[in-house]
């Protein structure tokens, strides 16, 4: 097996809006493929000014994104970079266009210049891969948050796209419709083609996460792996952020003198890191 | 008090909620929760006088909150924030925004309420002369709340307020939901987080429409609970006491009890 593909590259990315302070400030980061990575911060940290700047909405003021190890750097670029980005809103309504989800899905691959044919295939392949072919007739608004979230990531997956970008996707659904939603996207992960950065404030929804990295003023302030990151309670809290509870539960329960043979990130993991 | 009565709402034939009885007394806050789809939106609309349900009555004070009579004493009486209330902003400064709906009262109170509720959110003054559509995600759902909050009405409704917000600002936005109750209002609130659920002194759940539970927080999440089959409506603390075997845990320190004793019990 040759090298994983470094798919998205930000180097030296800074971006102010007009007459305004700087949002993102000399900001560098990496995506390869088969890799996931959580980005989390405080309120006001850069994020939307951040997707932008990855799906090229906005142009940085100086540094360079790359995109599959080029370069983006014409117009021309900026509007095919797209077509191998997907990004799922926090609002899934916000996706929807049509009245049914299967014309929703045909919408996007049309627009991308899709034939009909082709399009209509690449549609029964993804409503079959995300259990969604019941709904297909179904106006999506209509589905349950969960169903919603899955209908978003099959119209973005029929695109074939090589970065899927998920942002606070998980802060409107149930325990149920997070847990599916999180699978989805872990098997999405499995494939390997694909690159994935999982935007969230709960560091509960980043436990999988190869990597984290920490923004506070459009810079990354600190980046490590899911556990070094997640179990760092004070790191966390200078930035308005916390631990997943299982976590702040267990250094709560350690500072009373509770031993753990290590520091569980999940609820479900609980009882095997305790030392009893 | 605002009080509904065999409440029940269909929808082309299907039921959305069935026979829902539920008082609302000030001085509380309760926590409505219950899986995605399980009419929780719908009955805060109901209860709010927006949706008239297709059996069943809501009153306020006595009054039905359907008749044309009480529509303005309802409106007076009962804030609602949506689950995007940032949608609502429409003004061109953060002040217009935190003025508008308190208007009518005198310049100096005005001033002094948003003060109050600009220092209880976190909001810096600094950000009164700004658009607020110029503003961050959380600063604007902050600024959404600001002109809800001022206008401090009796019962206040919250559908999900705090899904945007990071966990320092959604935790210190918990502590004033329920120090809002400790001020005599009536709190409810729509949320997802069984942590923020447990916050609040009782829980109301729905499934499919229906009442599971209606009773203190305490006793939604112990395990002889109806909710108990549904893991994912618990709290973690309570998840992780029950799968250490150490019966009901409702905070830390009980935890950090029953952990102790378990262990001097084996000595």
């Amino acid at each position: 097996m040759g090298e994983a593909i470094k798919l998205l590259e930000l180097k030296g990315v800074s971006y102010s809006y007009p007459g305004k302070k700087r949002v993102i400030s000399d900001l560098s980061l990496d995506l390869y493929e088969g890799e996931m990575i959580g980005i989390m911060g405080r309120n006001g940290y850069g994020k939307s000014t951040l997707i932008k700047l990855i799906d090229s909405l906005i142009i940085p003021d100086s540094g360079e994104i790359s995109l599959l190890e080029k370069p983006i750097e014409s117009d021309e670029d900026r509007y095919s970079s797209r077509r191998w980005i997907g990004i799922s809103f926090q609002n899934p309504d916000s996706h929807f266009v049509s009245k049914t989800l299967r014309e929703d899905i045909l919408f996007g691959l049309g627009n991308f210049g899709f034939s009909r044919d082709e399009a209509e295939k690449r549609a029964d392949r993804v409503l079959e891969e995300f259990g969604l072919k019941e709904f297909q007739e179904r106006d999506p608004r209509e589905l349950s948050g969960g169903e919603k979230e899955r209908a978003v990531i099959a119209t973005l997956i029929a695109l074939s796209p090589r970065i899927l970008i998920f942002d606070e996707v998980f802060s409107m659904l149930d325990g149920i419709s997070r847990e599916m939603v999180l699978k989805t996207i872990l098997e999405l992960k499995k494939r390997g083609d694909i690159g994935i950065i999982l935007i969230s404030h709960y560091a509960e929804d980043l436990v999988y996460s190869d990597r984290i990295l920490v923004l506070d003023d459009g810079k990354i302030s600190k980046e490590g792996s899911a556990y070094d990151i997640l179990t760092d309670d004070r790191t966390l809290r200078e930035h308005s952020l916390l631990p997943p509870c299982a976590t702040r539960i267990a250094l709560s329960l350690q500072r009373a003198s509770i031993p753990f043979k290590r520091i569980p990130l999940r609820v479900e993991e609980f009882k095997e890191c305790l030392d009893a | 008090m605002l009080k509904a009565s065999g409440v029940s709402l269909l929808i082309d034939g299907k039921r959305i909620l069935s026979d829902i009885d539920i008082t609302l007394n000030m001085g509380e806050s309760i926590a409505l929760i219950g899986p995605n789809g399980s009419g929780k939106t719908t009955l805060m609309n109901i209860l709010s006088g927006l949706l008239k349900p297709t059996e069943g009555s809501v009153e306020l004070d006595g009054k039905d909150v359907y008749l044309k009579k009480n529509e303005s004493f309802v409106r007076g009486s009962i804030s609602y924030v949506f689950q995007d209330p940032e949608r609502l902003l429409f003004s061109s400064s953060v002040r217009k925004e935190a003025e508008f709906s308190i208007k009518d009262i005198k310049k100096f109170e005005r001033e002094k309420r948003i003060d109050k509720w600009m220092e209880r959110l976190s909001l810096d003054r600094s950000i009164l002369s700004e658009h607020p559509l110029s503003l961050s995600g959380g600063e604007k759902r902050k600024v959404a709340l600001l002109s809800i909050l001022v206008r401090e009405s009796p019962y206040i409704f919250f559908d999900e307020p705090i899904a945007s917000l990071d966990p320092i600002s959604r935790e210190s936005f918990i502590s004033l939901i329920s120090a809002l109750s400790s001020y005599g209002k009536c709190v409810l609130i729509i949320t997802h987080s069984s942590e923020s659920a447990s916050f609040m002194d009782r829980v109301f759940a729905l499934q499919g429409g229906e009442c599971v539970f209606d009773g203190k927080t305490r006793d939604a999440f112990s395990s002889n609970s109806p909710l108990d089959a549904l893991t994912f409506l618990m709290p973690p603390i309570c998840r992780i006491s029950k799968s250490l075997g150490l019966g009901d845990c409702f905070d830390k320190r009980e935890l950090i009890d029953s952990l102790k004793r378990r262990k001097d019990g084996k000595r």
